[in-house]
C-alpha cells in the first residue's frame, strides 16, 4: 500500500520535520551528507554490558546469574522459534510476555559503562522505509562486538528479536560511508507502520513516518525518543481517541517487536489495555 | 533460449584464480607456501577460504591466531561483496592469479565487519536477496517461500549447486508478463574514485512510455560519469562479472541473467587502464 | 525461468549483446578459470603431499628449499605454459589459414573436376557408338566369313572333283599307253616273222655279243616310227653300221684316259621281263653299275636298295639305309664297290655295297642334293638346290670346295676335269675343278631336269621340262645342239632322267604318260616307245653299260626291267 511507501522525497520532508522538532528540543539530530544524506545523532548512554555472558544467535545463552531466567528464556526461546517458524500471531507470546515481566531479573554481573553511541537515519530505497544505523564504541575507543551490543539491548526486546534472526540487530556496511555498523533490518517495518498509518490516515491526522518509526525501533538499541516531540507535533488530543496512548506497553502486533509504544495509537485488536 | 542458459551457467560457475600470500609481518614457524585456490566468482571470500586457514595455520602460532582478513594492496577485502566484485573492482587488468595476502592480527575494525562464522555469510546472504526481491516484487515473493526455499537457495551456494540453487531462484526471476519486467531494478554500482561504496537507486526496467531500459539508460540516469561524453574517448570500463556489457543490453535481461546469486546487479565502474 | 520477453531494438540488435555477453564470459573463463586449473589442481595435491610429512619438516632445511625451488621451478613452468598456449594459438591461427586455402583451392578445382568429369561422360557416350559401329562391323565380318567358308569348302570339293577327273584321265591315258604298247608289241612281233626272211651282214671287228645285236638293232630301228618302210629300214641299218664304227674308235684323248669300259652295243628294249614294285613309295633313281651286274634303286622310301640282274629278273639282294629323307639321285663308283646317293635331307651319303650303314655321309648344303657323282682322285661331286655345287673329299669326308652358282642346280655330270651342271635357269654350265670357274655357259629349252653324258664324254644328253631332249657336242667350239622330241612326250617332273644308251646310239627318257621312249640319234626320231608298264609317270630310266637292259622306275612304286627279247 502506498501508504506505508517512504520515498525519498517524504523521508526527506520527515527528516526536516524532525530536525526542526530536534532543534527546538535540543536533541541533536544534524543532518549529514548533502542530497543523499542521513540524519546523525550522536549520545553517550551508560550500559550494563553483560562481559561474561556467552550470547551468540544459536541457542539460548548460558546465563549463569539468572538461570532460572535463562531456562525460561530457553524455553521460551525454543517455543517462539516454533511460533516464528509457523509464522502467525499468537496470543501466547503476550501470556510469555506476561510471564517476563512477572520474572524479570536484570541481575548481571557485568559492570556498567559508558559509551558512546553514533545513531545514522538513512533511507532505504529498497524497502522505502527508513533505516536505523549505529555504532557504539567505549570510551577508549574499542568498538563494541556485536555480542555486547546484544546484551545492551533491553531483554524485553531481546527475546522478540531472537525470534526471527534475520530481522535482528546486524552488522552491516554502511551504505554511505562504507564502515561497519550495526543495523536494525528494516524489513519488517512495514509490518508494524501499517496499523499506524492507517489509523493515523482514518483519524485524518498527520503522521511523520519517520519520527513514528523511530519511535519504535529507537528504544530497542538504546536511542531515546522523547515524548515532546509527538506533544510538539501533535498538540493535546483528545485522550478518548486513543486507548493506550501513553502507556508504555509493550508493542504486540505482528512484529513481535515488543516495544514500548509512544506516541501513536494503535488498533490491533489484540492489544490488551 | 539455450544462450541464456549457457550465460547462467557460466556466470554461475566464473573462477578467479588466486594466490593466497601470508603477510609477511606474521610470525611463522618456518616459511609459508603460497595456496592457490580458484575462487568461485559468485560466492564469498569467507565462505571458501577455509582450506587457507588451515593451510597458513599450519605454519603459524594458532594460539596467537585471530579471525583472518584479507587484503590486496592495501585494501582490505570487504567479504561480504562477492569475490567476483571484489576482482573487478581492484584488481581486472592485472596479471593473473590474483595475489591476495593473508592476515591473522591487526583485524581493521573500521574497515571491515567480522565474519565469526558461516552463519553471519548465510544471514548476510539471505537480507541481499530479501532486499533485491523487495525492490523487484515488494516482498511478496520471498515472503511466499517456505523456510526450507530459503535454506535451500544458501545451501545452494554454500554448496556450488547450479542446479539446486535455481530450482529456487528461478521463482525470484519471475514477474507478471503484463509489466514486462521487475518493479524495481537491484543494482549496485561499484566505483573506486569516491568512499561511497555503492550506489543504489530505485530505478524501473521499462519506462512508462513501454520503452526498455538499457544498462547506458541506467548509467546515464544514476551513474552518468562512466559513460563517455560525446565524442570523447572511453574513460571507464563497466563491468558485470568480468565481461563488459554492451550498453544497448537490456536491463530487464541483465538483472535476471547477470545477477549474482543474491539477485543483485553488481556494477563496477573502473578506470580504463592506461597501457 | 522465464526468459526476457524483450523484443526491444529488433532481432538483430537482441542477438548482437547476447552474442556479445555470450562471447565475453567464454573469453573470460578461458582467461581466467581454464589456464588455470589444472595448475591449481596440481599445486593443492602437492602441497598436500609435502603436508603429509610434517616430521621431515624442521630437520630438512634442505627439502624445504628444495620444495621451494620446485615451486619456483612451478611458478617458471606456468609462464612456460602459458608461452607455450600463445604459441599453439598461434599455430592454430596458421593452420586454420591454411585450412581456408586448401577450402578455397578446393573450391576452385571443383568446376574442373565438373568439367572432366562431363567430359569424360561424353567420350563414354562416344565410346558406346563406336562400340555399336564395331559390332556392326563384326556382325559383317562374321557373315562374309561364312561366305568364304562356304566358297572354300565348295573350292576344296571342286579340287576333289578336279583330282578324281584327272585320276580318271590319268587312268583313261594309261589304259590307252597300256593299248599301245600291246598294239606295238604285236607288231613287233609281226616283223620279226618279217625280219627273218632278212639277212644282214655284220663286221668282223665288233664284238661277239654284237653278233645278235644287229638283228636287234634292226629290229629297235624299226620302233623308229609306228609305220617302218622297207628302204628306209635297209639305208637306216647300214646308217647304224657306219656309225657305230665310228663310235667304236674314239679317238679324243680324254676318252683314253678313261677306262671307256663296258662294251657299247645297245640293244632297243622290247620286252618288259620283270615288273615290280621294288619300293614301298615312289622311286626317284635307278642305275646300273658298271658290271651291269648290279642295280641300284632310290626313293621316297629312304632306302636304297639293290637288285642282282640275274637270268632276266631283278633278286633284291641289299637294303642300304641312312639317308632320313628321299633319295634322288644314285652312283656307282666305277672304281670300287661303293655306290654313293644324293638325297632330300641335304646330304650325300657313301656306302660300301656290303655294309647297309653308309661309310660316309657329306653334309653342308642348305638345301637338297639333287646330284652326287665321283670325281676325280677320290672327289665327290655335289649339286643341291642350294645353288651351290660342292666338291668333296671322301678321304677326309669333308668339303674342299663350295662353287655358287646362279641358279638350282638340278642334275649334274663329272668329265675329267670339268663338271657340268643343268639349272632351272634353263643355263648348262660348265666348270672347270682346277680353276673352278664356269667356263662355259650353254643355253637349254627348259628348266634342266638332268644330264647325262656319253661314255666317250663327247655328247652331253639333257632333259628339259618343256619336253624336249638336247643332245650337245662337246667336242668343238661349236657346241652344236640337236632336240628331240616326240609326240606324247612329257617331262613328268622336274628332275625326270633321260639316259644316253652306253654306245651313244640311244636317248631313252620316261614319260608322263608311263612309257618309255626311245630315240634314235643318228636320224633323229623316235625308235621306239614302251607303254603299258607304268601307270604313272616315269622318274628315272638307266641304260646297263652292257647294252642289254633298261630299267624303268616311276613314281608308283614299279621297276620295270626291259630287254630286247
Amino acid at each position: 500500500m502506498s501508504l506505508c511507501v517512504l520515498d525519498e522525497e517524504k523521508f526527506h520532508l520527515c527528516c526536516q520535520l524532525l530536525l526542526q522538532l530536534s532543534e527546538q528540543l535540543g536533541d541533536g539530530w544534524s543532518w549529514e551528507g548533502g542530497q543523499e544524506g542521513y540524519l546523525r545523532k550522536t549520545a553517550l548512554r551508560s550500559v550494563v554490558i553483560d562481559s561474561s555472558s556467552v550470547w551468540d544467535y544459536e541457542g539460548g545463552g548460558a546465563d549463569t546469574s539468572c538461570p532460572s531466567l535463562s531456562e525460561q528464556q530457553e524455553g521460551e526461546q525454543e517455543q517462539a522459534a516454533v511460533d516464528a517458524s509457523a509464522d502467525t500471531d499468537s496470543i501466547k507470546g503476550d501470556m510469555e510476555d506476561e510471564d517476563e515481566d512477572d520474572g524479570v531479573c536484570v541481575a548481571s554481573a557485568g559492570s556498567s559503562q559508558l559509551l558512546q553511541y553514533e545513531y545514522h537515519i538513512l533511507h532505504s530505497c529498497s524497502y522505502s522505509t527508513p533505516v536505523l544505523y549505529f555504532r557504539a564504541c567505549t570510551q577508549e575507543g574499542r568498538s563494541l562486538s556485536l555480542e555486547e551490543v546484544w546484551s545492551s539491548v533491553h531483554p524485553n526486546y531481546r527475546l522478540r528479536l531472537q525470534n526471527s534472526p534475520l530481522n535482528t540487530i546486524t552488522m552491516q556496511e554502511h551504505p554511505l560511508l562504507g564502515q561497519p555498523f550495526f543495523m536494525l533490518h528494516p524489513c519488517r517495518t512495514e509490518e508494524f507502520m501499517r496499523p499506524v498509518l492507517q489509523a493515523a490516515q482514518d483519524q485524518h491526522r498527520p503522521v511523520n513516518y519517520v519520527l513514528s518509526w523511530l519511535s519504535v525501533v529507537g528504544p530497542v538499541v538504546g536511542l531515546d525518543v522523547p515524548l515532546k516531540y509527538s506533544t510538539l507535533l501533535h498538540p493535546a488530543p483528545p485522550p478518548r481517541q486513543h486507548r493506550a496512548r501513553l502507556t508504555p506497553s509493550p508493542c504486540v502486533c505482528q512484529h513481535h517487536c515488543g516495544a514500548p509504544l509512544y506516541g501513536s495509537c494503535i488498533t490491533n485488536p489484540t492489544i490488551r489495555g | 533460449m539455450a544462450d541464456d542458459k549457457d550465460v547462467l551457467r557460466d556466470v554461475w560457475f566464473g573462477r578467479i584464480p588466486t594466490c593466497f600470500l601470508l603477510n609477511q609481518d606474521e610470525v611463522t614457524e618456518r616459511e609459508a607456501e603460497p595456496y592457490y585456490l580458484l575462487l568461485p566468482r559468485v560466492s564469498y571470500l569467507t565462505l571458501v577460504t577455509d582450506k587457507v586457514k588451515k593451510h597458513f595455520h599450519k605454519v603459524i602460532r594458532t594460539d596467537d591466531a585471530e579471525e583472518m582478513w584479507f587484503e590486496y594492496e592495501g585494501t582490505p577485502l570487504k567479504w561480504h561483496y562477492p569475490i567476483g566484485v571484489l576482482f573487478d573492482l581492484h584488481a581486472s587488468n592485472t596479471v593473473l592469479p590474483w595475489s591476495i595476502t593473508v592476515h591473522f592480527k591487526n583485524f581493521p575494525e573500521r574497515d571491515l565487519l567480522h565474519c565469526p562464522s558461516h552463519s553471519v555469510i548465510e544471514a548476510h546472504f539471505m537480507s541481499s536477496i530479501k532486499e533485491a526481491d523487495a525492490l523487484k516484487h515488494k516482498s511478496q515473493v520471498v515472503n511466499d517461500m517456505q523456510k526450507k526455499d530459503h535454506k535451500q537457495l544458501w545451501m545452494g551456494l554454500q554448496n556450488d549447486k547450479f542446479d539446486q540453487f535455481w530450482a529456487m531462484n528461478r521463482k525470484l526471476m519471475e514477474y507478471p508478463t503484463e509489466d514486462g519486467g521487475f518493479r524495481f531494478i537491484p543494482f549496485r554500482i561499484y566505483q573506486t574514485l569516491s568512499d561511497r561504496p555503492f550506489i543504489q537507486k530505485q530505478f524501473r526496467p521499462v519506462s512508462p512510455e513501454g520503452h526498455v531500459h538499457t544498462l547506458g539508460d541506467l548509467l546515464k540516469e544514476v551513474y552518468p560519469v562512466a559513460l563517455p561524453t560525446e565524442g570523447g574517448p572511453k574513460r571507464f570500463q563497466v563491468v558485470i562479472h568480468g565481461i563488459e556489457p554492451l550498453l544497448e543490453t537490456p536491463l530487464q535481461w541483465l538483472s535476471e541473467h547477470l545477477s549474482h546469486p543474491d539477485s543483485f546487479l553488481h556494477i563496477c565502474v573502473i578506470p580504463v587502464p592506461s597501457d | 525461468m522465464a526468459s526476457g520477453a524483450l523484443r526491444g531494438g529488433g532481432r538483430a540488435a537482441e542477438t548482437r549483446w547476447r552474442r556479445h555477453i555470450v562471447g565475453q564470459l567464454k573469453l573470460r573463463d578461458r582467461r581466467q578459470h581454464d589456464k588455470f586449473q589444472d595448475l591449481i589442481r596440481f599445486y593443492t595435491r602437492l602441497l598436500e603431499k609435502t603436508s603429509l610429512t610434517p616430521a621431515r619438516c624442521p630437520s630438512s632445511d634442505s627439502s624445504l628449499s628444495a620444495l621451494l625451488h620446485q615451486n619456483n621451478q612451478l611458478k617458471n613452468t606456468t609462464g612456460e605454459l602459458a608461452y607455450q598456449v600463445v604459441q599453439l594459438q598461434q599455430q592454430i591461427r596458421v593452420k586454420d589459414s591454411v585450412l581456408d586455402e586448401q577450402h578455397a583451392r578446393q573450391q576452385q578445382e571443383e568446376p574442373l573436376l565438373q568439367g572432366a568429369f562431363d567430359s569424360r561422360l561424353a567420350l563414354q557416350g562416344r565410346v558406346e557408338t563406336v562400340r555399336g559401329d564395331m559390332g556392326a562391323l563384326k556382325s559383317d565380318y562374321d557373315a562374309l566369313l561364312e561366305r568364304q567358308r562356304g566358297a572354300e569348302t565348295k573350292l576344296r570339293e571342286e579340287k576333289l572333283r578336279g583330282g578324281n577327273l584327272l585320276q580318271d584321265v590319268i587312268h583313261l591315258k594309261q589304259q590307252e599307253a597300256a593299248n599301245m604298247n600291246t598294239r606295238n608289241e604285236r607288231r613287233c612281233r609281226a616283223r620279226e616273222a618279217a625280219r627273218s626272211k632278212v639277212t644282214v651282214e655284220t663286221s668282223g671287228s665288233a664284238p661277239t655279243s654284237r653278233s645278235s645285236s644287229p638283228k636287234r638293232e634292226s629290229e629297235r630301228r624299226l620302233f623308229r616310227s609306228a609305220s617302218a618302210t622297207s628302204p628306209r629300214i635297209l639305208s637306216s641299218i647300214r646308217a647304224l653300221f657306219q656309225r657305230r664304227r665310228g663310235q667304236s674308235v674314239s679317238s679324243l684323248q680324254e676318252d683314253q684316259l678313261f677306262a671307256v669300259g663296258v662294251c657299247l652295243s645297245a640293244r632297243l628294249p622290247v620286252r618288259a621281263l620283270h615288273v615290280l614294285e621294288a619300293h614301298e613309295q615312289g622311286i626317284n633313281a635307278v642305275r646300273f653299275n658298271s658290271s651291269s651286274e648290279l642295280l641300284a634303286t632310290g626313293g621316297t622310301d629312304r632306302a636304297v636298295k639293290l637288285w642282282d640282274v640275274r637270268a632276266g629278273s631283278l633278286t633284291h639282294r641289299a637294303t642300304l639305309d641312312g639317308s632320313t629323307e628321299g633319295v634322288t639321285c644314285i652312283e656307282f663308283d666305277p672304281k670300287g664297290p661303293r655306290v654313293l646317293a644324293a638325297s632330300y635331307d641335304k646330304s650325300a651319303l657313301l656306302w660300301r655295297l656290303d655294309d647297309p650303314v653308309p661309310k660316309v655321309t657329306l653334309t653342308g648344303h642348305s638345301r637338297k642334293v639333287t646330284a652326287a657323282r665321283f670325281g676325280l682322285n677320290l672327289q665327290v661331286v655335289t649339286g643341291s638346290a642350294d645353288r651351290t655345287i660342292r666338291l668333296w673329299d671322301l678321304q677326309r669326308a669333308c668339303c674342299v670346295q663350295v662353287v655358287e652358282v646362279p641358279s638350282y642346280c638340278s642334275d649334274l655330270v663329272c668329265t675329267g676335269y670339268c663338271i657340268i651342271s643343268g639349272h632351272y635357269d634353263s643355263k648348262i654350265r660348265v666348270w672347270d675343278t682346277r680353276a673352278v670357274r664356269c667356263i662355259q655357259e650353254l643355253p637349254a629349252h627348259g628348266k634342266v631336269t638332268s644330264l647325262d653324258i656319253s661314255p666317250d664324254h663327247r655328247h652331253l644328253l639333257s632333259c628339259c621340262r618343256d619336253d624336249c631332249l638336247q643332245l650337245i657336242d662337246l667336242r668343238g667350239r661349236s657346241y652344236e645342239r640337236v632336240c628331240f622330241r616326240a609326240d606324247g612326250f612329257k617331262c613328268g617332273s622336274d628332275s625326270t632322267k633321260a639316259v644316253i644308251s652306253p654306245d651313244g646310239c640311244f636317248l631313252a627318257a620316261g614319260s608322263a604318260d608311263g612309257a618309255v621312249y626311245i630315240w634314235n640319234v643318228s636320224t633323229g626320231n623316235l625308235e621306239t616307245r614302251l607303254p603299258d608298264k607304268h601307270s604313272t609317270s616315269i622318274s628315272a630310266v638307266s641304260w646297263s653299260p652292257s647294252g642289254e637292259y633298261v630299267v624303268s622306275v616311276d613314281l608308283s612304286r614299279r621297276a620295270v626291267l626291259w630287254r630286247d627279247f
